[in-house]
């Protein structure tokens, strides 16, 4: 049985000869054959390369050979990294008939190097632009908590697939908040890295200047571990005493009462009163929104004149009003950007993390999708994002803590800190899991496992 | 005399011809739509004042 279990747990297995790792990924694709119809997931199975990579995992403990620290871990991926010999769709039909990659994108090769094997393709929206999980052309991923309601995006198969339990580790990519939001609402942990500090070779790109790869796990030593991997560095020291403070001004507004009272515990415990806020908040917010939209439409304007009709209409209309805004918008958000870094990075003078919510609810109905805002209900496509927009603009490291024993189905929590360093984060969210705040919301499956 | 203020239409046909950007009549409404929203984010952005002297953001080098 390897449904649930760690990726550290299943390469001690595999490395102590406890299993195979051919044992473990012919579990893994029986159990992703049998239950992610329900869920969608996946949108490709790597099944005889992954089998014949656990093999070789077999053979070299055989021959006793050392086993690099992920041997025969498996591992997924947002359907837009570079996985050598298979086209990259990025979600879409668009890029159906463009080559296969020539080599794996940087961090799954990493990834590779530790010995992990690339199981699945996960799925996304289209060319990341958006926070459902809703495709036109390859479906939309359900929530494993509850399969009518979103597993929110993009990053959404990803997200999904760690939370029912189907591969312990997932990469995704975070521009505004599609690692942040799925973790959020599936109850897994995520981590968008500082900006720049993962390379983004073979990922393909959706707006330059906030893009950021990362990745899912249900355990937090596994985001730790895989992130050190991904980054290339040894394991930093956490730090043993950090300054933290809770957002707020926008950041307590809209929250459910669920989640407010769980935040109101995880303060409690940090013996936090008061909080702190961030200056221009909304206007951070559309600043993210606009070098999105424009770096978004730039990047596609070639094919949107050639072949329109192949996008998602959604994404379609979204990329071609972003491609025509006037550059004097643009570059007027980018002089904001720099502007609101200043304010942030003054701030962890004061403070190393600063805790704020990753989405304001549990994860909206399929049916219905709509959430509270300002006491309205809203489109919940366009506002799952409130919380994480404003932070992507100045491209601080954000861990996605999923809580536990909020009576609800999945909330999360971001903790923010200084560029670089993602050890604080690492360091904060350990002491929250250990008092029991913080930790993989299990499934009725998993509990009864 | 002021001049009347583009309707939205108006605004989206003008910049689309202005890019030599043939659009769809199927994407025509979508992008209405979604120029109004990128519309009021950009009027936030517009009015905070900043100093001539702030550069627009590039690389990230914290």
């Amino acid at each position: 049985m390897t449904r649930f279990a760690s990726a550290l747990g299943i390469a001690q297995d595999i490395r102590t000869g406890k299993r195979s790792a051919a044992s473990v990924m012919q579990s893994v694709l029986a159990t992703i054959n049998q239950h992610d119809a329900a869920i969608h997931s996946v949108t490709h199975l790597f099944a005889q390369q992954a089998m014949e990579q656990a093999q070789a995992v077999d053979a070299l403990l055989a021959r006793k050979k050392p086993l690099p620290p992920l041997a025969g871990v498996p591992f997924g991926v947002k359907d837009l990294f570079d996985i050598q010999g298979h086209v990259t769709t990025a979600g879409s039909i668009v890029l159906r008939n463009t080559p296969p990659a020539t080599q794996d994108a940087t961090i799954v090769a990493r990834l590779r190097a530790a010995g992990a094997i690339a199981v699945a393709t996960l799925n996304m929206d289209e060319f990341a632009y958006g926070f459902a999980t809703d495709n036109a052309h390859y479906g939309i991923t359900r929530n494993p908590h509850d399969t009518s309601r979103m597993a929110g995006g993009s990053s959404g198969g990803s997200a999904a697939a760690v939370a029912a339990g189907f591969l312990p580790l997932t990469l995704g990519t975070d521009t505004n908040g599609s690692i942040r939001v799925p973790a959020s609402l599936c109850g897994v942990w995520g981590l968008k890295p500082t900006f720049g500090r993962l390379p983004r070779e073979g990922a393909y790109p959706f707006s330059a200047s906030l893009d950021v790869v990362g990745h899912f796990a249900g355990t937090l030593d596994d985001l730790m571990a895989a992130f050190y991997i991904m980054a290339d560095t040894p394991a930093e020291p956490e730090p043993q005493t950090l300054r933290a403070a809770c957002l707020g001004g926008w950041f307590a507004q809209n929250l459910s009462p669920a989640l407010a009272a769980a935040i109101g515990r995880v303060c409690q415990h940090l013996g936090l009163s008061g909080s702190v806020e961030l200056p221009q908040i909304p206007t951070a917010r559309a600043a993210s929104f606009l070098i999105t939209a424009a770096e978004g439409g730039t990047l596609h304007l070639p094919r949107l004149r050639a072949a329109a009709e192949e996008y998602d209409p959604a994404t379609r209309d979204r990329l071609l009003a972003g491609a025509m805004l006037p550059s004097s918008t643009y570059v007027q958000a980018q002089r904001f950007r720099r502007w609101f870094r200043r304010q942030v990075h003054a701030m962890f003078e004061e403070v190393d993390v600063l805790i704020a919510p990753a989405v304001m609810c549990e994860a909206p109905r399929l049916d219905d999708p709509t959430i509270m805002v300002d006491g309205k209900p809203a489109s919940a496509r366009a506002n799952l994002g409130l919380y994480t927009q404003p932070i992507s603009l100045p491209g601080l490291p954000v861990l996605c803590l999923p809580l536990r024993n909020t009576g609800t189905l999945p909330l999360g929590l971001q903790l923010v800190a200084a560029p670089g360093r993602e050890a604080a984060l690492f360091s904060l969210a350990r002491k929250l899991e250990q008092a029991g705040l913080a930790g993989r919301c299990p499934l009725e499956a998993q509990q009864a496992a | 005399m002021t001049t009347p203020p583009f309707s939205d239409e108006v605004l989206v046909a003008a910049r689309a011809q202005a890019m030599d950007l043939d659009l769809p009549p199927a994407c025509i409404a979508g992008v209405i739509v979604n120029t109004r929203l990128l519309q009021n984010y950009a009027a936030l952005v517009r009015d905070f004042p900043l100093p001539d002297t702030c550069e627009p953001a590039g690389d990230y080098t914290p």
